[in-house]
This record gives structure tokens, sequence and C-alpha cells, in this order.
């Protein structure tokens, strides 16, 4: 399981940079930073988006091969089973993208480029389609999880390849114009269909009303999937912290000729992205809790909630809130830090710093949610 | 260089193999879990939340472990449908599944009902499921005098030191940083 983790991160980050250097490539070059992503990088990128999505689809026939015959599996999952058919669709597409990055120089055809972008896409809709959320609801399941990961594909992406392969980021003013404003968009697209996913994944069979879906999200605190889920969304706000400074901050002292350091700061937020990406990945991998009595049962509780829950967990365990001493002592601490990562900015601390100053923001704010369950 | 990174993937690509987990849940079936249903019964419905791409194993047991047997498992959609050959004598039953999910997970589960005389009951789930509750609500309130001690532990008061302590260095920092 650790090793499908770290594939599912590295099909993350291929499919940022992907579409990252997709877009690059049909954005004229007076509107972009000192960008040049290698051709290499890309045609690995498309390589491993191939090659990484396939770890549900080999893991199935592995199942399924026990009791028919791994000849009669293969073709059985490939081309009859949904995630198959997913997978068949991203090979076709992901080869046709190989080919027109390998044989065209993209870098300098404007209209070769928009295709490529849309073959990538096409492929990222593929893996859509094999996800959890599509499984349940094939047609809301589909579009909110699609909706959501093009969207951080877009911004994510784009933030990722120009953050790491531009040189000095000179032209970095004229890169925020349009970035700024796209970024903000992908941002509301990613929250919308992120919670709209999230009630699909985490729903109790049959009813989905908002109060069920609060119910679940906080039962399922009580076992992986939701502590993960829980991790995830406290990343969110030191990345809005970096975000909003990248956004403002550094354009304002860029304008000023400030010694502003556009990469380093854009460095600084890919990272808790990447962290972002990391803790989805664990995610995908964990039951989710529909049903958190037969999860509890199953899989047992998380070894997190075990620790930091005083009592003994059953299956019949519920979840109280109330504020106490303690977590009111790490709420006063978050704040704080969430000042300092915001001050660290624009005081020009170290990147190693400032990122200590956000990880000590999540697990203020971690420690805060978990301290305050009774 | 690409040699190696393509070794990479290939390890990858094998090892991505071993990982799964249950995601396919049960809604509802006929008969319902916990349920006493009539005797000379011989189908059973399975309904999951997913679609059922294939089942692997189903089997019908009674309380003696003893298995009965059953005809093909018949999928439409998300619903199983299986007849055992002779119809169903009093007792406990146990029904154990193996089936693939729609999104490539497999999932093994298990569901329980009974075969009476006569009457018949349903939504007996909640009914037996109360009284569990309120034996744990005791053991929690049992519990609370434990946790809250458990809460005083010095590893959070030293955390919470030590995150104040990196607190005042990012000040010491700004303050210095605005001297110069």
């Amino acid at each position: 399981m650790t090793v499908v983790v770290l594939t599912e991160f590295l099909l993350y980050i291929c499919f940022a940079v992907m579409t990252g250097s997709m877009i690059i490539y049909t954005v004229p070059k007076g509107r972009l930073p000192d960008v040049t992503v290698p051709k290499k990088a890309i045609l690995y990128s498309i390589i491993g988006s191939i090659v990484l999505s396939i770890g549900p689809v080999i893991s199935t026939i592995i199942i399924f091969g026990k009791d028919i015959g791994y000849w009669t599996s293969f073709k059985s999952v490939l081309f009859g089973f949904d995630i198959g058919k997913a997978w068949i669709f991203m090979l076709v597409i992901g080869l046709l993208l190989f080919g027109l990055v390998y044989f065209n120089d993209i870098n300098h055809d404007p209209f070769l480029s928009k295709i490529a972008l849309l073959l990538v896409v096409l492929l990222i809709g593929g893996y859509a389609k094999a996800s959890h959320a599509a499984s349940l609801a094939p047609f809301a399941g589909f579009t909110y999880h699609y909706l959501h990961l093009i969207a951080v594909a877009i911004w994510g992406g784009l933030l990722i390849t120009t953050a790491w392969f531009s040189k000095k980021g000179s032209n970095w003013l004229n890169f925020l114009k349009w970035f700024t404003p796209l970024a903000s968009i992908c941002l509301v697209i990613i929250i919308l269909s992120g919670i709209l996913t999230m009630s699909i994944d985490i729903a109790k069979p049959a009813d989905h009303s908002v109060r069920s879906l609060i119910n679940q999200y906080d039962h399922g605190l009580m076992v992986n999937y939701g502590q993960s889920l829980l991790i995830k969304h406290i990343l969110i706000v030191p990345l809005v912290i970096y975000a909003v400074m990248n956004a403002f901050v550094i354009r304002r002292r860029l304008k000023r000729n400030r010694g502003a350091h556009p990469l380093k700061w854009a460095r600084v937020e890919t990272i808790i992205i990447m962290a972002i990406f990391s803790v989805t990945a664990f995610l995908g991998q964990q039951s989710p809790p529909h049903d958190i009595v037969a999860a509890l049962k199953v899989d047992g509780a998380s070894p997190l909630f075990n620790a930091l829950y005083p009592g003994v967990i059953t299956p019949e365990t519920t979840v109280h809130w109330s504020f106490n001493l303690m977590s009111i002592s790490f709420l006063i601490l978050g704040i704080l830090m969430a000042v300092m990562t915001t001050m660290s900015v624009a005081n020009r601390f170290t990147k190693g710093f400032s990122i200590f100053l956000a990880f000590c923001l999540v697990l203020s704010s971690y420690l805060t949610v978990m301290l305050s369950i009774d | 260089m690409i040699k190696k990174i393509s070794f990479l993937f290939a390890a990858l690509f094998l090892a991505a193999a071993y990982g799964a987990s249950a995601h396919s849940s049960l809604v509802s079936s006929k008969p319902a879990a916990n349920q006493t249903v009539k005797q000379g019964r011989s189908d059973i419905t399975l309904t999951f939340d997913t679609k059922v791409e294939k089942v692997m194993h189903l089997t019908v047991t009674n309380q003696k472990g003893n298995t009965f047997k059953t005809d093909e498992p018949a999928i439409n959609k998300d619903t199983i449908t299986i007849h055992t050959t002779k119809p169903l004598q009093t007792g406990d039953y146990k029904v154990t599944w193996e089936i693939i999910g729609g999104d490539g997970h497999e999932v093994k589960s298990s569901m329980s009902f009974k075969v009476g005389t006569g009457k018949t009951s349903n939504g007996q789930m909640k009914q037996t499921e109360k009284p569990k509750t309120q034996s744990s609500s005791m053991t929690t309130t049992e519990k609370k005098t434990e946790k809250d001690e458990k809460r005083d532990e010095p590893v959070f008061i030293v955390l919470i030191a030590g995150l104040a302590i990196v607190i005042l260095t990012a000040l010491f920092i700004i303050i210095k940083n605005k001297r110069k």
C-alpha cells in the first residue's frame, strides 16, 4: 500500500507537469517568466501518467486471477471492467500525446500545443472515470471529481512548472497579471468541487443530507480516511496564505523593484501543494467511511485518532465536540502561527523556517480539532 | 539515466499492483440484516452502493457452519441475486461475499439473517443495535474521568511551550529585520 501511495503521488506530479507545460506552450512568451520545460521532462511525465495509473487495474487482475487464471482475468478486467476501459482510454490518449510531443517542436507551434493541451485534459478525464466517486455516482461523481482534478492541474501544474523550471523569475510581474485571476478561479472551483466530491465519497449509503454529511465527516475522523481528509483540509490554510502573499506582497515588491524573490516563494507554495498531493495519495488508498460502524470493525480505528482519543474506541463510539483549555491553547497558537507564516514572506525568512512555521500552523490546527473531541 | 528511470517505472508499475481496500458497501438486502423471515425462502438479494463488477465468492452458511449450495450469482448493476438449491429451513444464516466493486477494489464482508417458523420481523437491525449503544454510552461516561487525566499529559504542555518558543523566535527575527 505504501508503494501505491508513492505511485499516486508521482502520478499527480506527472499530471501537474504535463498540464503546466502544455499551458506554458500555448501562452505567448511575453506573458511568461524565463521558463523552459525540457522536452524530456514532459515525455517522462506522459509515460508516468500512463504507467502509474495502471496500479488499480493490476491489483484487480491479480485478485481476480487467483481464481480464474491470470490471462482470463487480464482480458476480463482490461476490457470488461470500468477501471480497465478507463485505463485503455488513458493509454490511447497518452500514446497520441507522446507522439505529438516527441515528433514535433510543439514549443513553437501554437496550434499543436493547443491540441496537446486538449489531449492532457482528456487523459485526466480517464483517471476521473476510474475514481471512487465516479463508481458511486457515474455522472455527478465523475463531473465533480474531474473539475477538481482539472482545476488542481491548471493551478498546481502552472505553479510547479514555472517555479521549478524558471531560472531567475524575470518577467514574473507579467506572469502574475494573468496567473493570479486564473489561480483564484481555480481555487474556488477546487473548493466547491472538492466539497461535492467529498459529499459522494464519504456519504452514508442512501442518505445525502447535509446533516448526514457533517455527521459522516466528524465520525469519519475515527478512521484513517477521515484523519487524512482533515489534514488535507488544514493544509489549505498555509496554501492560501502563501498564495495570497505571492499574489499581492510579491507583486507590490516587484513593482517597487525591491529585491523580491518570486521564485523562492512560489517554490515554497509548491511544497505545500506537494504536501497536499501526498496526503491525497494516502487518502485515496483508505476505505471511505460510508458505514463507520462497519469500517471500525473491519479496519479498526486510525492510529492517530487512537493516540489522541482518551476513551476506548468501540464500533459504537460517537464523536462529540467541546472546547477545553488545551484545545483553546492550540487554537491561539494556531492563529499566531498563521500570522507568523504570513509575516515570514514579508520579512524574508529562510525557506526552511517559513515552511517550519507552516508545519507548526498545521500541527496546532490539527490538535485544536482533535483535542476538542469529547 | 533513461535506463534507470525506465527501471524505476517498471518497478513501480509492478509494485502498484499490491494494495486494495474495501470500497463498495452493502446498502440493503433481502432478507434485511438481522431480519427474521419465513421458512421455505430460497432467494437472497444484496444491493451495494456501487456497481458490482464481479462476484469472487458468495457463500450461505448456517450456525453449524454448513454451506448451502446455490446457483451462480446473478449481477444486475449494483445488485446480486442468488438462489439456494434447497429452500432454507429454520435457523441462523450468514451470507459471506467477496466482490470487486466498480472502482476495482475488492471487498469482503458478510450479513446475517434468521429463518423462523412463521412469524416475521423487520427493522430488527435498529432494535438489536440500540441496547449496544446504550451500554457503550455507559462505558464512555466511565471513561470520561480517565480521559481528562490523559489530556493533561505533559506532552501537550511541552508542545505548547515549544510552539510558543517558535513564535518568539519568529518575532525576534522580524524585530531584528526592522532595525536594520
